[in-house]
């Protein structure tokens, strides 16, 4: 209905483009869900402290592992039970979103910009750029990561940044090798034929035609990443890279239910939800805004 | 292509696929192989190589000691050497037994068990034994089948000393080297190697001139790396292996409810602690004597014991040798937990708004090794000593406690050998990883390490360890028990506290 509404308003009164793109991204209501939960997500990383019910490091050995308050067994007050230790699961989810979507994120952002870049000269270039990358790809992607990972720790020693470059440096690769093929489908369309020869620049025919229009397969991909980051970021927090604890982490919760699956599901499984609502909404929404900002869907056109 | 000459085809790919699958069952139901799954491959299967108790259990098949403590006695008895007795306080007596020979062929006798010692006696073949071989001073051939080994001084834990001398063939080792023979044993032993595919499986066949009665009912034993708890116990839940180390503590119902498995429960020689480093080198709030007794007093051991390890471990009753070793002290009890008194404490020293402190720890190294560290950190919060917990992955952890690294504070778990000289030698001032400095410790180590009067030693150690829990270099914790999954038709397997364990006694019946 909207999109019927359109050109004719768009006739009247020309839109500018960054009402256009909020617009049409938040046109349907799975858009809004998303943006409802990335919201509550980003309440939860600035203020904890006013959301969370309880005290997320507080514990209490006589009441590890209950299970949530609903089931029988469940005490009243610990929404989503608690964990080995006894501590509230419910506020250390709340409690542990702050470091989890900073160091995935950047972690994400990171590898995203080196890999897009790579990616786009890879694939614009071709030749003996091409091949070189290609290379350090391979080389990347042959050495394993927890071995980088450990020689990190012994050279630079651990911090929080450098765990985000870490994490960073693990996935530029495979963001870098999505980038390439997605170019090379590209870079020969007619319009990027027109770009050049009414004499645009190399650069300006990378930044405002090719990547404008491989622009959805990265958003796809970034979100997946940053589950990826998530559960990564549990892995190095297990090797003395990662965020210490008490610190709750998402990923670091699921790793240390993980052996108590049989006693208490819930510790676990809890997280994970979080993660996954956080990645639906991320995926959702970009894919939303992705759409809001396809050149080739853009009616205006 | 025909479909009859199709079918013949897949038929004859299938029988060859097929082949191997319906052999293997056929050799199960024979009841000839045992399989093994511990938590690594072994590096080497000389057993004086190293300590790490997955490389001297496989070993230990093929190689065999002068002596051996049997776990199910909890006696010294006699392996290679028949019988034995002391000549004079520093010297003993060796009478081997005749007419056993090495799977070579090579006979064993008083040349394979000098050169077995010489190996042992040099630092650089086998470093993790120094300790032990320097209390000897020399060894003499007396006859073909009797030696004589000679002491520096006194030395209480003879007859320890002599289970850890592993016996090899002069020839062989002559030929192959240290590090040939780790990878192609040849020994006494009731076993002999047959395959080892690295990081897959150890096999090994039964040696038909064994001198003993050896293993009944097998023919074969199968040793298979599984470092990942859940797949061990999936792989021992579900038959695969007759036998599983290091069962974690949530498995433990679950296999019990199986009717044809168990576990089976073993105090270890293993002793939880925090390193609380006194060191000049080592600044900190714990060189204050108060502080490291605030520490002691914040912990709950009894609720981790309880809690964490579902009563599966026990208190220490504040010293760090076992009931069952010499010179335990029934007197000391632990410091009870006492959060108050922890705080008062720390105001005595100084910090009445308590302190900060670093606290290492290992992810993966002992069973619950991080829940235990966190909740230990939870703990002490309460009392005040707020802690930075860093995370280290097992061989960093190792190294740093080598390096004498791991300070100020460190959550550790050690396992000496029986008796009370090797638990207290570790924290004597020269002690590679000893962070406490103490001259009157070190005294009292060394007079207990070299008196042979027993009544006297025990009161050396009582003293050993009522100094130690006034001056408290560590915070007394707890010790573990190590759990072995192992198939209800294996009998006669027993563990030893240091997570040896042997075939020579076990029976697979069927």
């Amino acid at each position: 209905m909207a999109d019927a509404a359109l050109p004719s308003t768009a006739r009247s009164t020309p839109e500018s483009r960054l009402r256009h793109v909020v617009r049409g991204t938040l046109a349907g209501w799975p858009a809004r869900i998303s943006l409802l939960i990335l919201a509550l997500a980003l309440a939860c990383a600035l203020a904890p402290e006013w959301i969370a019910p309880r005290d997320g490091y507080a514990q209490d050995l006589a009441l590890r592992l209950l299970p949530p308050a609903w089931s029988e067994k469940g005490v009243a007050g610990y929404w989503l039970g608690t964990d080995q230790l006894g501590r509230d699961t419910l506020s250390r989810i709340v409690e542990g979103t702050r470091i989890t979507l900073l160091v995935s994120l950047f972690a994400v952002l990171v590898s995203g910009l080196a890999g897009v870049a790579a990616g786009l000269a890879a694939g614009f270039y071709g030749g003996k750029i091409d091949a070189v990358i290609l290379r350090l790809i391979d080389i990347q992607l042959a050495f394993p990561l927890i071995l980088l990972v450990i020689a990190v720790v012994a050279v630079v020693g651990p911090s929080l940044t450098n765990l985000v470059l870490v994490m960073g440096l693990s996935g530029w690769p495979r963001f870098a090798r999505i980038v390439r093929g997605s170019v090379l489908t590209v870079r020969h369309l007619e319009f990027v034929d027109a770009a050049r020869a009414i004499g645009a620049s190399r650069g300006r025919v990378m930044a405002l035609h090719i990547l404008p229009n491989i622009l959805s397969a990265i958003i796809v991909y970034a979100s997946f990443e940053v589950a990826r980051m998530i559960l990564l970021e549990a892995t190095l927090s297990f090797l003395g890279l990662g965020v210490q604890p008490p610190t709750p982490t998402w990923g670091g919760m699921i790793s240390d239910g993980r052996k108590y699956l049989n006693q208490s599901w819930a510790v676990s499984l809890s997280p994970g939800i979080a993660i996954a609502l956080v990645i639906l909404a991320i995926n959702i929404f970009g894919d939303a805004l992705r759409d809001a900002l396809d050149p080739q869907l853009d009616e205006r056109l | 292509m025909s479909l009859a000459r199709r079918t013949l085809i897949i038929s004859a790919a299938a029988a060859t696929l097929l082949l191997p699958v319906l052999g293997g069952e056929g050799r199960a139901q024979q009841g000839r192989t045992l399989t093994i799954a511990q938590g690594f491959d072994p590096q080497t299967l000389w057993p004086n190589g190293t300590t790490a108790s997955d490389n001297l259990n496989a070993g230990n098949a093929i190689v065999e000691a002068l002596l051996w403590n049997n776990p199910a006695t909890q006696k010294i008895e006699p392996m290679l050497v028949e019988s034995w007795e002391p000549l004079t306080s520093s010297s003993m007596r060796l009478h081997l037994r005749k007419g056993v020979t090495f799977t070579n062929g090579e006979p064993m006798n008083a040349d394979a068990v000098v050169h077995s010692f010489k190996v042992f006696l040099d630092p650089k073949q086998t470093p993790a034994y120094a300790n032990y071989a320097a209390a000897i001073d020399r060894v003499e051939k007396i006859d073909d089948a009797t030696v004589v080994v000679h002491t520096k001084f006194p030395y209480p834990p003879f007859e320890l000393m002599l289970t850890q001398v592993y016996v090899t063939p002069p020839a062989y080792w002559a030929s192959v080297g240290l590090d040939g023979f780790g990878q192609k044993p040849i020994g006494t032993g009731p076993f002999k190697l047959t395959e080892w595919v690295k990081d897959n499986r150890v096999v090994m066949d039964r040696n038909p001139n064994y001198w003993g009665k050896g293993p009944t009912g097998i023919d074969r034993v199968v040793w298979r790396p599984v470092p990942d708890d859940t797949a061990r116990v999936a792989g021992f839940t579900t038959g695969e292996f007759d036998v599983a180390t290091n069962i974690p503590i949530a498995a433990i119902d679950e296999i019990n409810a199986q009717p044809d498995r168990r576990v089976i429960e073993t105090p270890s020689y293993r002793i939880f602690q925090l390193i609380l480093s006194s060191l000049e080198e080592h600044p900190s709030p714990l060189k204050d004597k108060r502080v490291r007794q605030a520490v002691n007093y914040a912990i709950d051991k009894t609720a981790i014991i309880k809690n964490l390890f579902a009563g599966r471990a026990f208190a220490l009753n504040g010293q760090l040798l076992r009931k069952e070793q010499l010179g335990y002290d029934p007197g000391l009890k632990d410091y009870p937990y006492d959060p108050a008194k922890a705080k008062a404490l720390l105001a005595e020293a100084g910090f009445p708004n308590g302190l900060e402190i670093t606290f290492k720890f290992p992810s993966g190294r002992y069973a619950q090794d991080r829940e235990v560290s966190e909740a230990i950190a939870g703990m002490l919060a309460k009392a005040g000593i707020r802690t930075k917990m860093v995370s280290l992955e097992p061989g960093e952890f190792l190294r740093q406690l080598r390096n004498r690294e791991l300070q100020p504070m460190a959550y550790l778990g050690l396992a000496p050998l029986d008796d009370p000289d090797f638990q207290m030698a570790q924290y004597r001032s020269t002690w590679r990883y000893a962070y406490v400095r103490n001259a009157d410790l070190d005294a009292l180590i060394d007079a207990g390490a070299r008196e042979t009067d027993k009544a006297k030693r025990a009161e050396i150690y009582q003293k050993i360890s009522r100094l130690m829990y006034e001056e408290v270099p560590v915070a007394f914790l707890f010790g573990g028990y190590d759990f072995y999954g192992v198939s209800k038709a294996l009998d006669g397997f027993v563990p030893r506290g240091d997570q040896r364990f042997f075939l020579h006694n076990v029976t697979l019946k069927r």
